[in-house]
């Protein structure tokens, strides 16, 4: 039995000074982990897919979603994708405005659900995988599916391939990013 | 060796123009990166950037080796993909052993690497010419609520700090004997990253708690709270030398486009 995210003071629409220089630096440090994670999908699958984007961006921007809600959602998903865009770190870059925004909200709503409507349970990693990683694939890879079919017109065995690793890379994502937030939460810094 | 997209700060030509100025030769110049496809122009667009934050901005190469390096497999790589995969209707192919390549796609490939790598190159020059205190400063000039225009040029300050972060996270980790970050591996290599994020999230969270406290002791919301207006201690000017670089810039994107797409060279 895997312990669940600890209780913490959830507010969906911060709009204090903290919670906005957090969100920011929570978006930085995501940031300089993409120059490294996004670049290295650039070199191993030519940009085509962002495998390992998505396995470690999932848990910045799932953290930013749960712990400073729509807030905290937003600042974190859109600053990786403008420098992203002008250091070129993939051919997609660009796509990433949607990609992360669609990530990263349903994060926010989900918590800001559990908080208001399901007060005696707490968020633990079945959530996360019930109803967080299946709302996210469909949002999260909606835009990356669209380009596929209509920009590359990749066949479509490609496609379906190209979708199944990004649900994995996600599934990855997901417990990843579980076990980030709660370490994150438990270890007080948000107090 | 400086981090890639630190501000370094000089007295070049570079540094001394208006960070507007600098946005519109990086837009110019990207305009004509992106429209014109062909790799000859595009290789020397690289080369021209390299030099021209060499000699106009007084950064070696040397300073950002590492990036320079690291380019060369991402362009390899593209353009191996699309020499693997993509085949137009009658296109010529190249074969190397068991290796059909398609020579449309490595020209295509070459090309969107190349175009990758210049526009990488040249937000470097932007980043590394430009106090990230000047683009607040420019961008709330602009129209934009302070708090936004400050946060973004607080962000662009803080990149290199926490790309200096996650190298402390990572040597720390090493001195425990944790060896993927040395690993040649890059699937290892991840591994270490995954390992470092909780530090490095941690480490940001107790960071933003002492930044959001020296904020708000220097009265960050006052001045719309109060009604106050807001004042700087520098400001920034369009002087002579920005004129004459906006006119060149401006010159070049047309001449670029001109040539390519009317004379069609």
């Amino acid at each position: 039995m895997v312990d669940p995210v600890p209780d913490f003071e959830f507010k969906f629409w911060r709009t204090d000074t903290r919670s906005l220089v957090s969100a920011l630096l929570l978006a930085v440090g995501m940031t300089v982990t993409m120059q490294i994670a996004e670049r290295l999908d650039t070199i191993m699958w030519g940009g085509v897919i962002p495998a390992w984007g998505i396995m470690l961006s999932w848990p910045f921007l799932c953290g930013g979603g749960i712990m400073f809600g729509m807030t905290g959602a937003i600042i974190v998903a859109e600053f990786n994708p403008i420098v992203a865009t002008l250091t070129a770190t993939g051919p997609l870059a660009p796509l990433w405005f949607i990609c992360n925004f669609l990530t990263s909200a349903p994060a926010a709503l989900l918590t800001r659900y559990y908080k208001i409507h399901k007060r005696k349970e707490k968020l633990g990693l079945k959530e996360m995988f019930l109803i967080q990683l299946p709302i996210q694939g469909f949002t999260g890879f909606a835009a990356l599916l669209a380009v596929w079919i209509f920009l590359f017109k990749f066949p479509l065995w490609m496609v379906i391939g190209l979708w199944l690793a990004a649900w994995l890379m996600g599934f990855l994502g997901s417990v990843i990013s579980f076990f980030t937030t709660r370490s994150v939460i438990r270890s007080g810094v948000l107090t | 060796m400086k981090l890639l997209y630190q501000f370094s700060a000089r007295d070049s030509l570079l540094h001394n123009l208006d960070p507007r100025t600098k946005l519109l030769i990086v837009a110019c110049y990207l305009i004509a990166v992106l429209l014109v496809p062909s790799y000859l122009f595009l290789a020397g667009s690289f080369v021209f950037m390299i030099l021209l934050l060499w000699f106009g901005g007084k950064i070696s190469p040397r300073e950002y080796g590492a990036f320079l390096i690291l380019l060369m497999p991402l362009i390899s790589a593209i353009t191996l993909i699309q020499a693997l995969f993509n085949w137009p209707p009658d296109a010529d192919s190249l074969n190397i052993g068991l290796l059909r390549l398609s020579i449309p796609g490595i020209f295509l490939g070459l090309n969107i690497g190349l175009i990758l790598a210049t526009m990488g190159i040249t937000f470097a020059m932007f980043s590394m010419t430009t106090d990230p205190y000047k683009i607040g400063l420019v961008i709330y000039k602009a129209g934009v609520p302070f708090n936004i225009a400050f946060m973004t040029s607080f962000s662009l300050r803080l990149l290199p700090l926490l790309q200096e972060e996650l190298q402390t996270i990572g040597n720390a980790a090493k001195l425990r004997a944790y060896g993927a970050f040395d690993s040649r591996n890059p699937v290892k290599g991840l591994t270490g990253l995954i390992h470092s994020i909780v530090p490095l999230m941690i480490g940001s969270l107790k960071r933003s708690r002492d930044i959001a406290l020296a904020m708000e002791l220097r009265h960050l919301n006052a001045p719309r709270e109060l009604g106050i207006k807001r004042t700087f201690g520098t400001d920034v000017i369009l002087q002579g030398r920005d004129y004459v670089s906006i006119t060149l810039s401006l010159v070049y994107v047309i001449a670029v486009l001109y040539i390519h797409f009317v004379l069609r060279i």
